[in-house]
């Protein structure tokens, strides 16, 4: 795209041509206030409180819907930008109530912000407040507080521009105005907590995390959610060792802004029932000792030429590095385990815009280690032991529980007490996404990190470390300390990562095959 | 004094009708103007130096102008009929008493641009000029001027009667093309400018009642002709509609840049019971105030209203009396702007109510002092920092109410009610 010289307060940037001039003022590190405009959702104008001067324009114009040109200069910094933009603030301020306290927003609301930035003036409202509906349930997930919101649109625009279900209006005239549905049509699509994200005040907020958390305590991860094969990029905001909400993190290549309703709730397991200690047959174990219960029939396998008596049960729950570890494991330590997996998961539900039936974060990695098979199959002749790695697939799949049965031990490594842990005699506890770096490769074969938010919880460990460490027992290693350890081996034996490298992922991660942040590889 | 170019049917018996229309002549203009090339139509209306009688003043050839020549779209008019400005009633009369003369304008303005279908859009409070327009469409349709070819040569057009539904922000005019595709009326930001994308996405030409029913007159008599009333600058004649203190309200068409003196006190008689003029609003709610003097001395005209500090507008004047409580006053107008704002850009959605509250409390005499002030440093706020211009609608009066009354509003101060009605409205208690 061409570029275009501008001044934004005097200091020249060179920006795309085309941008409008919050966007060129943000990339001069000049923060322009706004509310209604939002990247993804365009310019709709009715805020005002974007307001600059452009040079050899006599009245004020709004930021967001002025766009750059060659030479183009506008300022921020003036004095009269400086009173309308707080003259803007006042009049949101009017009729807003004074409910930070109790408001969930606060802390990440825009009108806070802007008053500590662009407001600070003397308060001299004191007629009565008008007053609208607080605490209206506009559907499953949100809740609506009227008096709160500075009526934007950006929601509606979200229902009508990116979901296509239009259930956000604004009725009524003047002061009077308000967010609303229509009546029997409540705010149900499968993405309605964008709304939420979208929304910059306090106006609407999730049903699920309201009330549950002060958001200035709360510490913020870059990660992936689980929840399909999108693999949507996510802030992961956790305080106290326990995950409170996902937040969609922009990534232009894989979900916009935006991610599901349905995913975005995907966070539970991470905090609840959580193998967090060795369980040997019912019974707490510490770590080691069980470990070494595992390596000790690990290692009769290998001594007495019985590899192929064990079989590994991978999933494509897992991340790139513990199917890499467990194909290492098979392979190279055992030599000759019978190694594979597949879903057990139930195909979700398929749309247009983000969700994927495939129900699985890393189908695409388990394909590319090659280690795509029918979980029956690598179960089918029984054995000495079966190693099962994360997910659940008897409490998906009870029909395995036969194949299950023809194995002497039954060893599970997971971050989740289940059916499948339930059944097993040895269960380990290995760290979940939350809790380690990572990687996913989602549905498009786009390799995508993800970052440790927690301390791992009681007992767990990174999934390669368990594996090494039974590895142990037969005098063999892998060595890796970290992901990057793993990653340089990965590289080196896997074709299909051969040209991804690990420090070169970055935020929004790479196609595979091209080695590159690659916006080549964007739909 | 007066001078009927526009009016000159009125009172003729049944004028809103066909026959009687035709009587007069009506009609003939499309001949004459099909014979035209229209480029040569669009040239002759910016020669006449014909300015939109909606309010804005914008010269209407050039409006016609900005429309592309070559469009894969069709291209429409809006007929601006959904007069709503306080004080403004003179569309209302010409529906009325010349309806096909609207229906003319609109075959010649349509040839002129090259647009195959019209719509007027009609207050929906009007009953009578809607039913004598939708009458007049009809008695058009059936002698044929409108439908197809109706050149001969393939000219095809299609007129509709839309009925707005009651909101005075539908006659700003990209409110009124989101009100008659359907929507929320409330204007649009801008650009692109109805010209490009209107109606329906298409090419739109938006014009007020006024201004098409000045075409067929000079389409028969020319630019020079038309020029001949006005000043330089302001050519032609306006429909006045005058109400308030005066003998005989009603509505007037003179040339432009004729003395408002003239108006007030020859042609409508004066006030009533010969008190004295306090105040005059001259083109329209929206416009700034001027004093009883200040009137008396200003000339109507675009550029001497200007000069005086205000505007001619929609030529809605309102006159007041001496005995006019100019707080009470400004309070019923604020009243209706705060209830009109669309809410869509929050300074006028704010403002207005928030200058409403303040001047209601004051005409109740429970203001303080340094409401003026603020109420001067609001009304600031809220100029030039919307999508459309109610905020400064709302903004302009109440400024210049305060400046030029300053002691009329502090006497309301701590007085306890209105000293000069002697009572109070109450409109806090009935605000909603």
């Amino acid at each position: 795209m061409a570029k275009v010289k501008i001044q934004v307060n005097g200091r020249e940037v060179e920006v795309d041509e085309g941008l409008n001039l919050i966007e060129a003022a943000r990339i001069a590190g000049v923060e322009v206030p706004h509310f209604c405009y939002h990247p993804g959702l365009g310019v709709d104008g009715n805020c005002r409180q974007c307001l600059v001067e452009i040079d050899g324009i006599p009245k004020l114009q709004i930021a967001c819907n002025s766009f750059v040109k060659d030479g183009l200069a506008f300022r921020t910094d003036t004095e009269r930008v400086t009173r309308m933009q707080a003259g803007v603030l006042e009049f949101l301020f009017l009729n807003h109530p004074l409910d930070c306290p109790i408001c969930d927003q606060s802390g990440e609301c825009l009108l806070q912000d802007y008053y500590i930035s662009n407001g600070k003036y003397e308060s001299r409202l004191d007629t009565d407040k008008r007053h609208k509906r607080k605490a209206v349930p506009v559907g499953p997930r949100v809740m609506l507080d009227a008096e709160r919101c500075v009526l934007c649109s950006r929601c509606v625009r979200f229902c009508d521009k990116v979901t296509g279900t239009g259930e956000m209006r604004i009725v009524n005239r003047g002061n009077r105005a308000e967010i609303t549905t229509y009546p029997d049509r409540p705010l149900e699509n499968d993405y309605s907590l964008c709304t939420v994200d979208v929304c910059p005040v306090g106006a609407l907020t999730s049903k699920d995390f309201r009330f549950r958390k002060r958001v200035w305590h709360l510490q913020s991860a870059k990660s992936l959610c689980t929840g399909c094969s999108r693999g949507c990029n996510v802030y992961m905001e956790h305080e106290g060792g326990k995950v409170y909400r996902y937040r969609p993190r922009e990534n232009m290549h894989v979900n916009d802004f935006w991610m599901c309703d349905p995913g975005r709730l995907t966070y539970t397991p991470l905090n609840d029932e959580r193998l967090d200690v060795a369980i040997v047959t019912g019974e707490e174990r510490t770590l080691p000792e069980s470990i070494e219960q595992v390596g000790t029939w690990i290692n009769i396998a290998v001594a007495s030429g019985q590899s192929d008596s064990v079989a590994v049960l991978v999933s494509p729950q897992s991340s790139t590095e513990t199917l890499y570890a467990a194909k290492r494991f098979a392979k190279d330590i055992l030599g000759g385990a019978r190694i594979g997996g597949g879903n057990v998961r139930p195909a979700g539900v398929q749309d247009e815009i983000l969700r994927r039936a495939d129900a699985n974060p890393n189908s695409k990695g388990l394909e590319m280690l090659g280690l795509s098979a029918d979980p029956a199959a690598v179960l089918s002749a029984g054995g000495t032991v079966l190693l099962v790695i994360d997910d659940d697939p008897l409490g998906m799949n009870p029909d395995l529980a036969g194949a299950f049965g023809k194995f002497e031990h039954v060893v599970y490594l997971g971050s989740n007490e289940n059916a499948t842990s339930a059944k097993a005699e040895i269960a380990l506890p290995i760290t979940p996404h939350s809790e380690c770096d990572g990687t996913f490769v989602n549905f498009e074969g786009r390799v995508q990190r993800f970052w440790k938010a927690l301390t791992p919880r009681g007992d767990s460990l990174w999934s390669p470390t368990i594996m090494g460490r039974i590895a142990e027992f037969t005098g063999q290693e892998f060595g890796w300390k970290s992901v990057r350890d793993l990653w340089a081996d990965l590289q080196k034996t896997e074709d299909a990562f051969a040209a991804i490298d690990y420090a070169s992922l970055g935020e929004v991660g790479a196609a595979a095959g091209s080695g590159q942040p690659a916006s080549a590889s964007a739909e | 004094m007066e001078i009927k170019r526009l009016t000159k049917n009125f009172g003729n018996p049944e004028s809103w009708t066909l026959a009687a229309y035709e009587k007069t002549g009506g009609y003939q203009m499309v001949k004459k103007a099909f014979a035209m090339d229209p480029e040569a139509i669009i040239e002759l209306v910016k020669q006449s130096g014909l300015r939109g009688r909606g309010g804005a003043g914008f010269p209407t050839g050039m409006k016609w102008g900005f429309v592309p020549k070559q469009s894969d779209k069709p291209k429409y008019l809006c007929v601006n009929a959904d007069e709503s400005e306080p004080g403004t009633f003179k569309d209302r009369y010409l529906l009325e008493h010349d309806p096909h003369a609207l229906v003319e304008g609109i075959i010649i303005s349509c040839w002129a641009v090259g647009i195959r279908y019209a719509y007027i859009y009609i207050r929906g409070e009007f009953g009578l000029p809607y039913y004598r327009i939708e009458a007049a469409v009809k008695e058009a349709y059936e002698k044929g001027y409108l439908g197809s070819n109706l050149n001969g040569k393939g000219f095809d057009l299609d007129v509709t009667v839309h009925r707005g539904a009651g909101a005075y922000i539908c006659g700003e005019e990209t409110g009124l093309i989101e009100s008659l595709e359907g929507k929320k009326g409330q204007p649009r930001l801008k650009p692109p400018f109805p010209a490009v994308v209107g109606v329906f996405g298409c090419p739109t030409v938006v014009n007020n009642v006024e201004t098409i029913q000045s075409i067929p007159w000079i389409i028969e008599h020319g630019a020079e002709e038309y020029r001949k009333a006005g000043t330089e600058k302001s050519p032609g004649t306006k429909l006045f509609s005058v109400s308030g203190h005066v003998k005989r309200p009603g509505v007037y068409e003179i040339p432009l840049g004729l003395p408002c003196k003239t108006l007030v006190h020859d042609l409508c008689g004066g006030i009533i019971d010969g008190k004295r003029q306090k105040a005059n609003i001259v083109g329209g709610s929206s416009v700034p105030i001027l004093t009883g003097e200040e009137a008396d001395n200003v000339d109507l005209d675009y550029e001497s209203l200007a000069a005086a500090g205000t505007m001619l507008g929609s030529g809605g004047m309102i006159v007041m009396d001496e005995d006019t409580c100019m707080v009470w006053a400004l309070a019923v107008l604020l009243k209706f702007y705060a209830h009109e704002s669309c809410g869509q850009c929050t300074p006028c959605r704010e403002g207005t109510g928030w200058i409403r509250n303040l001047v209601y409390r004051l005409e109740a005499g429970d203001g303080k002092r340094e409401d003026l002030d603020k109420l001067l440093s609001i009304t600031g706020n809220m100029m030039g920092t919307t999508i459309c211009v109610l905020a400064d609608a709302a903004a302009m009066p109440t400024e210049s109410f305060i400046k030029k009354f300053r002691a009329e509003f502090e006497a309301h101060v701590g007085a306890g009610r209105c000293p000069i009605r002697g009572k109070s409205a109450h409109f806090l208690a009935h605000a909603h």
